[in-house]
């Protein structure tokens, strides 16, 4: 397995508990997630979620280029200050794991989110490293789904 | 006539071989084809079915937009017989489609596709199995191609023009003495001998076996095989090809093929292109995003799922941006003989073989240029030219006319005329 880390910050308008609360919140995060096709509410911490990987136009086959993962997104761990996210399931024919870890803290009358994720990517999507920059392509999609989540919680 | 040494050696009886030596046989050299199975048994003869009109690939790759849209007028001119001119339709289905609308029409001006924009309704009107909250319709040139009759249809003519199409002989080594290939050996798995040739030029044209052949001269290839599939459903739900308006993505093409409905694609990395597993999850996943294009899919049955294996290739001599692209030819500084071609589709086999053409032409010194583009194939007249044939193969084969059977009978006469064109091949060859 290849792990990758990432990390981040940003700021949101809306107070720390009302930001955790939404972010604990399956049915309401999966509809800030970009590009998701299908999803499926299995409990209050669980849902199967289909959603498109845009892995970029680099990739030498337009097939590869946008695929869609099928992947489990369960909440870990919820707090008043923190959330744990774990997605796990495939892409392209791979295994695919991110833990994702986000704290909150009250900012100007606002919150201060705090992320950082791991990535676990399966021996078969690990190969599309021979062909691409996929550390930059995994933090584009680490980027672009922090963006949803911040336009959806503005 | 006994033909040991031609001027040119095609590895691998896909698309893209059989228009090379289609190509170069027309330009008047010796070619030999060589197909370690038999012809179309690779990717070639699993693709989906769809001659690209390159409205696909408008917003992502707008030169093989331009190349697919003129292959795809070429293709039906020269083989009118193996292709169906259904039209497509580009849907939008939801919001995310819709957004996409206008990239894709800016696109086709751009690229200068023929398109109409088709009111809703209308579009209902002409296919009712289409989403019913169809948001927006797009009609291009989209064509459907049966692979197999096109492939034996280039095989035959090709052999016509002077070329050998040899199957069941597969290329196991490449000698090289000083700084080009002087020999290649075949184990010929007809009478099970190994054989030798000795061409001027070797051109490899294996699609993703390319790199075991290549391998053989000690060139590296670093090749990650995806696997597409395809399904098929037991009724044809609509007239035209029916994508998805969207970016290029997985499961966004319905095609009619016949009286059948193929939904693809898939886009799986593996690690074999030998060893292909379809997985329910693909068949199931294809369902789902075919239905939401045609919702009647879910009615119809499944009658069994295919896969194809395309290579994403990095050699030696192909920078990234080349890479990328549909497909690249790449003449080897060393072996100084050897050309190769990675990547392409099915719509632009014909283009690769011209370019292939191009280059070993140049090697070989001469100036000719390539005619493939105004040649009729063999086949448009194919009840009325059976000569090939032995009379009990012609009688069989022309019976088909004016049969019940007669347009389902063309695949099987174009298979009687290639076994005798293969037959004949090994003759002139003294492999028989």
């Amino acid at each position: 397995m290849v792990n990758l880390h990432y990390g981040g910050s940003f700021n949101l308008t809306k107070p720390q508990r009302e930001v955790a609360g939404a972010l604990s919140n399956l049915g309401l995060i999966i509809k800030c997630i970009p590009n998701v096709t299908d999803y499926e509410l299995i409990s209050e911490s669980k849902a199967r979620v289909k959603f498109r990987v845009d892995l970029g136009d680099e990739v030498p086959v337009a097939e590869l280029r946008r695929v869609t993962s099928d992947t489990v997104i369960e909440v870990i761990e919820a707090s008043g200050n923190g959330v744990k996210l774990r997605v796990s399931g495939r892409a392209a024919g791979s295994s695919i794991e991110v833990n994702l870890s986000i704290i909150i803290e009250p900012s100007d009358g606002g919150s201060r989110i705090n992320w950082s994720a791991d990535a676990s990517l399966g021996r078969l999507l690990q190969m599309m490293s021979r062909f691409i920059n996929i550390d930059s392509m995994v933090e584009r999609i680490a980027n672009d789904t922090v963006n949803g989540i911040v336009k959806c919680l503005s | 006539m006994v033909v040991k040494n031609p001027d040119v050696v095609v590895i691998g009886g896909g698309v893209n071989g059989l228009f090379a030596t289609l190509d170069l046989s027309l330009r008047g050299f010796q070619v030999m084809l060589l197909e370690r199975s038999v012809i179309g048994s690779g990717a070639s003869g699993r693709m989906h079915g769809l001659l690209h009109s390159g409205a696909r690939y408008v917003a992502t790759d707008p030169k093989a937009a331009v190349e697919c849209a003129e292959e795809n007028r070429i293709i039906a001119g020269i083989a009118p017989h193996a292709v169906e001119d259904t039209g497509g339709y580009y849907v939008a289905v939801d919001k995310d489609d819709e957004e996409y609308v206008e990239q894709f029409i800016k696109g086709l001006r751009a690229v200068n596709i023929n398109y109409r924009e088709v009111n809703p309704e209308d579009a209902l009107r002409e296919e009712p199995n289409l989403n019913p909250e169809v948001k927006a319709v797009v009609e291009v040139p989209d064509k459907v191609v049966f692979a197999k009759d096109l492939m034996f249809s280039v095989a035959v003519s090709a052999y016509r023009e002077g070329a050998l199409i040899i199957q069941g002989a597969e290329v196991v080594g490449l000698n090289v003495s000083g700084d080009s290939i002087n020999e290649v050996v075949v184990k010929d798995h007809v009478a099970g001998d190994v054989r030798r040739i000795r061409p001027r030029i070797i051109v490899v044209t294996a699609g993703p076996w390319t790199y075991r052949v290549v391998k053989m001269v000690n060139i590296d290839v670093d090749m990650m095989p995806t696997m597409g599939v395809m399904v098929v459903y037991n009724r044809r739900l609509t007239r035209r090809v029916i994508n998805r308006m969207r970016m290029p993505s997985d499961g966004d093409i319905l095609l009619p093929y016949a009286s059948s409905s193929i939904v693809g694609t898939t886009a799986v990395i593996v690690d074999d292109p030998d060893n292909l597993t379809i997985s329910d999850d693909d068949v199931n996943f294809l369902a789902s995003e075919g239905s939401r294009m045609v919702p009647a899919l879910r009615k119809v049955s499944v009658v069994r799922a295919y896969a194809s294996v395309r290579p994403l290739i990095k050699m030696p001599g192909v920078n990234a941006r080349e890479a990328a692209r549909d497909f690249a030819i790449i003449k080897h500084e060393k072996p100084s003989n050897l050309v190769s071609v990675i990547g392409g589709k099915f719509t632009t086999g014909r283009l690769v073989g011209e370019r292939l053409s191009d280059e070993v032409s140049g090697l070989l010194g001469s100036s000719k240029g390539s005619m493939t583009r105004d040649h009729p194939l063999f086949g448009a007249n194919l009840y009325d030219d059976l000569r090939e044939l032995d009379n009990p193969l012609r009688s069989l084969a022309s019976d088909f006319k004016g049969s019940i059977d007669e347009e389902r009978g063309r695949a099987a006469a174009l298979t009687l005329l290639l076994s005798e064109v293969a037959k004949n091949s090994r003759r002139l060859m003294g492999w028989s």
